[in-house]
């Protein structure tokens, strides 16, 4: 909301600079988003008296004028045909005047006569509706003062003559400050800021002001949703454009000066904050107002002349065919608002219902500033104030009589009052105010305040309806100087109990140690990246919750998955030419359960493409060992025994010939393998990519590790180097040596798997294995390994049906 | 008849010792020098062949033979020995002209990197861990009731404009949580006080612009105890810019509004830059402060909504967005680098 200082000075003495304004309301709650000089765009030009005017002798259209300011007298030449003669006060730019459009004067050469400067018309000084003078001449008239401007002394700064000079505050008022929607409403925080007294306008006492001869009737079918309505009619009005100070006002707010009866509604409610409604009394249906809920598609064209179609939730005042008004929301625009012809007018101020009015704005998308006032509640105590000083200052303006209200009350609104104990405002604050400092802050707010025992029972007036509590109190204590909070430490009475998620946070540190990096992605995806997942419909991964109203179809669904964003990072990065990209993510996966809210497993994945980092150069395309490795970096550093498993058809985004089950105690954790070539087209995935997934809830629980005995004795390494045939897996290999193990064999480790043609027979691979002997208790003989490593090769050769190289 | 066959014998013997200093002397190489070596004293080197005649000779003779044998033989072995000397003395001066280009980058594994995000979690965890804060966490997915009812704002309250939601699934009422403080009221109505929790975590508003992302991260705290204090809010948040941000550095508290907390403030902290020095700083624009986040302390309602006595405790709760604290320390002027997963962004932290 802007406020203007100049019109602010009206209710209250401005002690400080605009800025230390700003900073004092800030700091209390009305934050000051910016501060805008008015009157500074242009310089250098100033009030001239016109000593004399004589045609240019070389130019038809030119005159040439004889001007004074405060320094002497000046020739300038002029192509305006609106000169004034000798007395009439002008503008002029002198040399060194800045327009606003950028141009610096001097003197000028035109048509045989020099020209000191210029005297300016509105377009040049880009003056508004606010500026009178400058009339005739077809609108190309230089400005020509008159009224109070006209009094302003040669050399005076035209700014400051034409009232110009003003500074704007942009105030951000929070939803609970519905009082603060107006020029009264700030007067009175600074008033309580800085110690200066609060003035409210004046109004004349209206209570003896005759009924309307043409009796308008007032019926309020819903007294809740219109708590009080006040009608005043004024006869007689004459609708002109305002008077200068007043659309200067409104233009420096940002309201667009219209008429004096409308602009006369717009300046009470940003004078006091009650919105009004002017309504062309005449117009009215059987001189009628009734305020009540819209029938089911009962239609109305708004000012905006827009038609709207109304439902049995809409608040509208009607005349006795139709609605001409969504009540505190807009005005109709189809004959019953104030046109230059209208002489009778009928004010309405109210209070409307805060739901209704929001419920009906938003329904319709038609915010208004008497919308958003009413949303937040104007105060019920001042509906007949703002009638009354409207309607004083339309019958001063438009010259019109006005007549004894019609009123509607359902309601007294008595003031409430709270008890307020000043210990409980210290305890609640960390302060030591004593009971006066308190009394006063809240006194200087508004509120009455009586000592009742050892409490304050402070009374609160009906334009703040947002203090119902001691602690809505408290905070109006503070905020009057919340720079006073001191800082301390709360004293803790409990030990804090384990936190964080440490699984995670420990699996996040693996894989960045292990080279890759992480990246966090957005909790929504696409639809066409869950469908790359290629799953089985049935699948919960490809039944993923959908957002309601998402922003793009980018966002349309909750993630089921970390895979899909994370391939879609990896494409990012490859469209700015990172190819060698090793990306992990932590995070939640959204999969629809029985209960009222998803399930959000855990989730981590990684992707793997490009090259693998060699030295100096890449070391080659990394495969699908390297993601098995980083699998084994993984759950080795967080302790966790698993087994790979070759995977079969059922992870449908993984090549059916290039997928692992990560297994850990029986149970399938995750997957990892080779993103299937069909998936990576589906997402533009450019060359090969192996990915990872697996659900941290699944990983079994953690436990402090015990130190095993360290051997004292030497091991005896037996190498063991067999053809097998292909389909025979490594994890085959491992499972049966397990299945035979000797008890002196210590350890295990695959040295080779190797399949040349010419070394290895048709359909075989050969396979080197090192085995490990030990005894604990003393150093084994060769005899005693040799003869352990015969048996296992026994047994295990005829299981694999492998044949000894 | 010439010498007798013994002189003749020792003599060749003795000889030998010559021949052999002879043929090493151009020798530069350990292998050449083992090589000559075993030529002369090896089973079948010239020494032995020499003493193959001795058999032939009297007993009384054989000693002296004997004799020289040894004699030569330990010749030839000092003699190795000290040609060992000065081979390997001459490697070592050899392997000393060696000369790398230690300049080449060093051979290594790639470094990974935790995102930025994640290393300010942590940092903000362990700070707010010092004051006793525990870690809490709630669904991303929220109910209306955590997310707004039970925080003191029923449908149509206007500050619900303030937090455009994006709503899960057709049932009303599913939504994703516009921000920390569900777990608040989660927190508080499984656990009762003394509390002292913070929550980082993901939330999400309807806001897709330059300056907003619809997905960003923010950090709840709550502190719920007999005697809680305004001050102590205060006390706390200065302790965490101080950590973070760096020593010295001020707040202020600004009156503010949000529905859940009453008092409620702003909260600015000292520019970090700037000090409230520089009038044309870039980072605070010249005001000297730079807004972190809101706070205040919990209101009535809130503690009514979740089974509290507000007459036996007070608390405080605060909230921060996570990407502004990274955005002011780390020089970050876009939020959207940090949820692309692009490595340019992710390598630098
Ligand atoms: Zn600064």
């Amino acid at each position: 909301m802007k406020i203007s200082l100049n019109w602010l000075a009206d209710y209250v003495e401005l002690r400080g600079t605009p800025e230390e304004l700003a900073a004092r309301l800030t700091s209390a709650g009305l934050e000051v988003e910016s501060v805008t000089r008015l009157g500074e765009r242009f310089s250098g030009v100033v009030v001239a008296e016109v000593c004399a005017r004589r045609p240019h002798p070389n130019a038809e259209r030119l005159t040439l004028v004889t001007v004074r300011d405060d320094v002497g007298e000046h020739e300038v030449v002029c192509g305006a045909p609106n000169v004034p003669a000798a007395g009439g006060k002008v503008l002029w730019a002198r040399p060194g005047a800045r327009l606003p459009d950028g141009r610096v004067l001097g003197m000028k050469e035109l048509k045989g006569a020099r020209s000191a400067g210029m005297l300016c018309s509105r377009a040049e000084l880009e003056l508004g509706e606010e500026v009178e003078g400058g009339a005739g001449g077809g609108g190309d008239g230089i400005i020509v003062l008159s009224g109070e401007a006209a009094l302003a002394a040669p050399g005076a700064l035209a700014a400051d003559a034409l009232g110009l000079r003003d500074v704007v505050l942009e105030v951000n008022v929070t939803a609970n400050r519905a009082d603060c929607l107006s020029h009264v409403g700030i007067a009175r925080e600074l008033a309580a800021l800085t110690g200066a007294a609060l003035m409210r306008p004046a109004v004349p006492d209206l209570s003896g002001a005759p009924p309307s001869a043409q009796g308008v009737r007032l019926f309020v079918e819903d007294a809740t949703a219109c708590p009080h309505y006040v009608a005043r009619v004024i006869e007689g009005i004459t609708v002109a454009p305002s008077p200068s100070w007043l659309r200067r006002r409104l233009e420096a707010v940002g309201v667009r000066p219209i008429s004096n009866v409308v602009d006369v509604t717009n300046y009470v409610m940003m004078e006091l904050g009650q919105p009004l409604h002017a309504f062309n009394a005449d117009a009215l249906m059987a001189d009628e107002v009734r305020v009540r809920r819209a029938r089911a598609g009962e239609k109305l064209r708004t000012l905006d002349g827009v038609d709207r179609v109304l439902d049995e939730q809409d608040l509208v005042i009607c005349d006795e065919v139709a609605p001409v008004a969504l009540a505190g929301v807009m005005g109709g625009g189809a004959g019953c608002e104030v046109s230059p012809e209208t002489t009778r007018v009928l004010l309405e101020s109210a209070c409307f219902d805060p739901a209704t009015v929001r419920r009906t704005a938003r329904r319709l998308g038609l915010h208004s500033e008497s919308s958003h006032r009413f949303e937040r509640g104007v105060d019920p105590g001042g509906v007949d104030f703002a009638s009354v000083r409207a309607a004083a200052l339309l019958a001063e303006l438009g010259g019109g009589s006005v007549t004894a209200p019609l009123e509607h009350h359902a309601r007294v609104e008595s003031p409430r009052t709270i008890p307020l104990a000043p210990a409980d405002v210290n305890a609640l604050l960390g302060l030591e105010l004593d009971e006066a400092t308190i009394t006063h802050r809240l006194e200087s707010l508004g509120l009455a305040v009586a000592l009742s025992g050892a409490t304050l029972a402070v009374t609160v007036p009906t334009f703040r309806r947002d203090l119902e509590r001691p602690v809505d109190l408290v905070e109006e204590v503070l905020r009057l100087a919340i720079d006073e909070l001191p800082a301390t430490l709360p004293v803790r009475r409990a030990w804090p109990a384990p936190s964080g998620d440490e699984l995670a946070e420990s699996a996040r540190d693996a894989l960045a140690s292990a080279g890759l990096c992480e990246a966090i992605t957005f909790g929504f995806t696409s639809r066409a990246k869950v469908a790359a997942l290629r799953l089985p419909p049935e699948h919960p991964a490809m039944k993923p919750l959908a957002v309601t109203n998402p922003l793009t179809e980018e966002q349309a669904v909750l993630r089921t998955s970390l895979v899909p964003n994370l391939l879609a990072a990896l494409v990012h990065n490859q469209k700015f030419g990172v190819y060698d990209v090793a990306l992990f993510e932590v995070g939640h996966v959204f999969l629809a359960s029985d209960g009222p809210l998803p399930d959000e497993p855990r989730y981590l994945a990684f992707v793997l493409a490009g090259e693998r980092t060699g030295w100096l150069k890449p070391a080659g395309a990394v495969d699908l060992h390297d993601a098995t490795g980083i699998v084994e970096r993984l759950l080795g550093s967080l302790r966790i025994p698993f087994q790979l498993l070759q995977a079969r058809a059922e992870h449908g985004f993984l090549h059916p010939g290039v997928a692992a089950s990560i297994v850990v105690g029986g149970v399938p954790v995750g997957i990892v393998g080779e993103v299937h070539p069909e998936t990576r087209a589906q997402l533009g995935v450019d060359g090969p990519v192996f990915a990872c997934e697996l659900s941290l809830e699944r990983l079994p629980p953690r436990s402090a590790p015990q130190l095993a005995a360290i051997p004292r004795f030497p091991a005896v390494v037996r190498d063991l180097s067999f053809f097998v045939d292909e389909s025979v897996a490594a994890a085959r290999v491992r499972r049966t040596i397990d299945e035979v193990r000797p008890a002196q064999l210590e350890s295990v480790r695959i040295l080779d798997d190797y399949r040349e043609a010419g070394k290895v027979p048709q359909g075989k691979k050969g396979l080197l294995w090192s085995l490990t002997y030990r005894a604990a208790d003393r150093t084994l003989t060769d005899a005693e390994v040799d003869a352990a490593h015969e048996s296992l090769l026994a047994r295990l050769l005829p299981a694999l049906g492998a044949e000894r190289r | 008849m010439g010498e007798p066959e013994p002189s003749r014998l020792v003599e060749e013997i003795l000889a030998l010792g010559e021949v052999f200093r002879g043929e090493v002397a151009p020798l530069k190489d350990e292998q050449e020098l083992r090589a000559a070596q075993a030529r002369f004293l090896g089973k079948k080197g010239s020494l032995s062949e020499l003493m193959k005649r001795m058999g032939s000779l009297p007993p009384a003779e054989r000693p002296r033979v004997g004799e020289a044998a040894n004699r030569v033989k330990q010749l030839i072995e000092e003699e190795v020995a000290r040609k060992l000397l000065r081979i390997s003395a001459l490697r070592r001066k050899r392997d000393l002209e060696r000369l790398v280009d230690v300049t080449l980058p060093g051979r290594t594994t790639p470094n990974g990197h935790l995102h930025i995000l994640t290393q300010v979690r942590r940092e903000l965890c362990a700070i707010f861990a010092e004051l006793g804060f525990e870690v809490a966490t709630g669904p991303q997915v929220e109910t209306d009731f955590h997310n707004f009812e039970a925080l003191a704002m029923p449908a149509d309250h206007p500050a619900r404009d303030m937090q455009d939601t994006f709503y899960v699934g057709d049932g009303a009422g599913t939504l994703l949580r516009t921000h920390t403080s569900p777990v608040q009221i989660r927190t508080m109505l499984t656990r009762k006080p003394p509390l002292a929790i913070i929550a980082p975590g993901v939330v999400y508003r309807r806001d897709d612009d330059p300056t907003h992302s619809p997905m960003f991260t923010q950090l709840e705290g709550l502190c719920v105890d007999k005697g809680i204090r305004m001050s102590d809010l205060k006390g706390v948040l200065l302790h965490f810019v101080q950590r973070f941000f760096g020593p010295g550095l001020g707040l202020r508290f600004r009156a503010s509004y949000f529905p859940f907390v009453e008092p409620g403030a702003e909260v600015d902290m000292r520019c970090s830059f700037c000090h409230g020095a520089r009038s044309d700083c870039r980072l605070c624009k010249g005001s000297g402060w730079l807004e972190i986040g809101g706070a205040g302390m919990v209101d009535p309602r809130v503690f009514e909504q979740v089974g509290i006595d507000a007459t036996a405790v007070s608390g405080f709760a605060f909230g921060m967005g996570l990407e502004r604290m990274a955005m002011l320390r780390h020089g970050i002027h876009d939020i959207k680098l940090a949820y692309e997963g692009d490595l340019r962004f992710a390598r630098q932290f």
